[in-house]
């Protein structure tokens, strides 16, 4: 059973690749609380990108339980289309490569993509989108394609499309990675004041004074394990 | 797969920023633009008066006039592609009697050809693109369009650049060519199939349910009005002329 205030509850989940018989995630249990900020550093193949593609449901444990808002995520579970809609409604992810996230071919359809599948009215996406490009800097790249831009543009659009749909909990993957000082300032400075936003925010990181400065709770991963520094 | 391919494959998508610049001068629909395009193209198919077929052939190169000169030598050059290879396939029929067929055939072709080149420097591919859109095409062929440009640019700058890291490891007196092309493929189809998985999961979280909508939308104005003019002056001289033929 999930314990009271969870919005994202791990028990013991295990998982190892098909044909590889290392476990990737080794009896991971966790409790991710609405509104904290949450880092998790660990060296490079220690389990953290196999740990978040589990809690955006594109995988599934092997043995062990993934709950969300008290409700358990399975592959079957997954197969519900309704359900499927309505989890990926409620958590965004940025992805550690933005490239690979960006579909369309101009940055403000990029922010109105989620919101074109969320069938909200036209007038509603425009402001929507009007709103974004303003919070996150853009309204110069509006008509860019976003494969065009530099490296910290692509990541703000990145943001900027996960932020328009609203979710509840956001998941990002080594949000420093290939910034410059600039573009790592600017997010710095974003995660901070989005801390008290009520967001649920759960971050990988490989650098620690950047988590010092953003997490409300700090965790270690390593070969598999998750233990809070 | 030269490093000079690949670097003109980058070059065709990349140019983002010149398609800025065009799309301020961008004044009537893309759907219409490319609904007239067709049009053309069709009458000047059927026309049988060599008149119809200079005189669009006239309009159109009064209209690459009025473009800056980077975009006419761009339209020129694929226009004397079009044309060259065109007149060479028709050249026998100069000796076999029937010379006219030489020049009709050689206008028809470089008149299409100069026309789709303008609507492409015009437009670009996003244009094109939204021209599509403004069609009512299926969201799921728009999506396709978009995301083929958008890997073709993303793959061939991957390509140019693990090109130009081979060439620089090209110091020996051993010949790289053969293998290096195999392994640039091998990784770009590898780093596709990658991408792709990416992408499909990225959309998965993003609640893709196959809607696959623009933002921008056209308010009808004057110049729609002239396009659609134009359409209809084609329309009536192409009829005129072709009368004596009927």
């Amino acid at each position: 059973m999930t314990e009271p205030g969870a919005l994202i509850q791990l028990e013991n989940v295990e998982f190892s690749y098909r044909g590889y018989p290392e476990k990737v995630l080794d009896g991971v249990s966790a409790r991710f609380l609405p509104g904290r900020c949450y880092t998790i550093e660990g060296p490079n193949g220690c389990g953290k990108s196999t740990l978040f593609r589990i809690l955006l449901g594109l995988d599934f444990p092997d043995s062990g339980t993934y709950w969300f808002d008290g409700t358990p995520v399975s592959a079957r579970k997954m197969k519900d289309e309704k359900f499927a809609r309505a989890f990926h409604r409620r958590i965004g992810y940025v992805f550690q490569d933005s490239e690979v996230q960006l579909f369309t071919q101009s940055v403000s359809d990029e922010i109105a993509f989620g919101l074109y599948q969320l069938h909200l009215p036209e007038e509603e996406i425009r402001d929507k989108t009007e709103y974004y490009l303003n919070q996150f800097e853009l309204e110069a790249f509006r008509d860019r394609a976003p494969f065009t831009l530099s490296g910290g543009q692509k990541r703000r659009v990145a943001f900027a499309a996960v932020f328009a749909m609203d979710p509840e909990v956001i998941v990002i993957d080594e949000p420093l990675a290939g910034l410059d000082e600039k573009g790592q300032r600017w997010i710095t400075d974003f995660l901070r004041k989005l801390k008290g936003s009520g967001h649920l925010i759960i971050v990988s990181t490989h650098n620690r004074a950047f988590a010092g400065e953003i997490a409300d709770v700090h965790v270690a991963m390593n070969e598999g394990r998750l233990s809070v520094v | 797969m030269s490093s000079k391919f690949l670097r003109l494959i980058e070059k065709i998508f990349f140019d983002d920023l010149h398609y800025q610049n065009r799309k301020a001068e961008q004044k009537a629909a893309g759907s219409l633009v490319l609904l007239s395009a067709f049009l053309c193209i069709v009458l000047c198919s059927l026309s049988s008066n060599p008149w119809f077929v200079s005189f669009i052939l006239a309009a159109l190169l009064l209209r690459l006039a009025l473009m800056p000169p980077e975009q006419i030598a761009n339209v020129l050059k694929v226009t004397f592609i079009g044309a060259g290879t065109a007149a060479l396939l028709a050249l026998p029929a100069v000796f076999m009697g029937s010379p006219r067929t030489f020049g009709t055939i050689t206008m028809k072709t470089s008149e299409s050809v100069m026309l789709l080149a303008i609507i492409s420097e015009q437009l670009g591919w996003k244009g094109l693109a939204a021209a599509a859109a403004g069609l009512h095409l299926p969201d799921l062929f728009l999506l396709t369009l978009d995301t083929t440009v958008r890997y073709l640019h993303i793959l061939g700058r991957f390509a140019a650049r693990m090109s130009e890291a081979l060439s620089l490891r090209q110091v020996g007196e051993k010949n790289w060519t053969t293998s290096g092309t195999g392994g640039i493929a091998g990784t770009t189809f590898l780093k596709a199939q990658r991408l792709s998985e990416q992408n499909a999961e990225a959309m998965t979280c993003r609640c893709f349910d196959g809607t696959y909508r623009r933002l921008g939308r056209h308010h009808v104005n004057g110049w729609d009005a002239a396009v659609l003019a134009a359409d209809a002056a084609i329309v009536v001289l192409f009829v005129y002329l072709q009368l004596p033929f009927l």
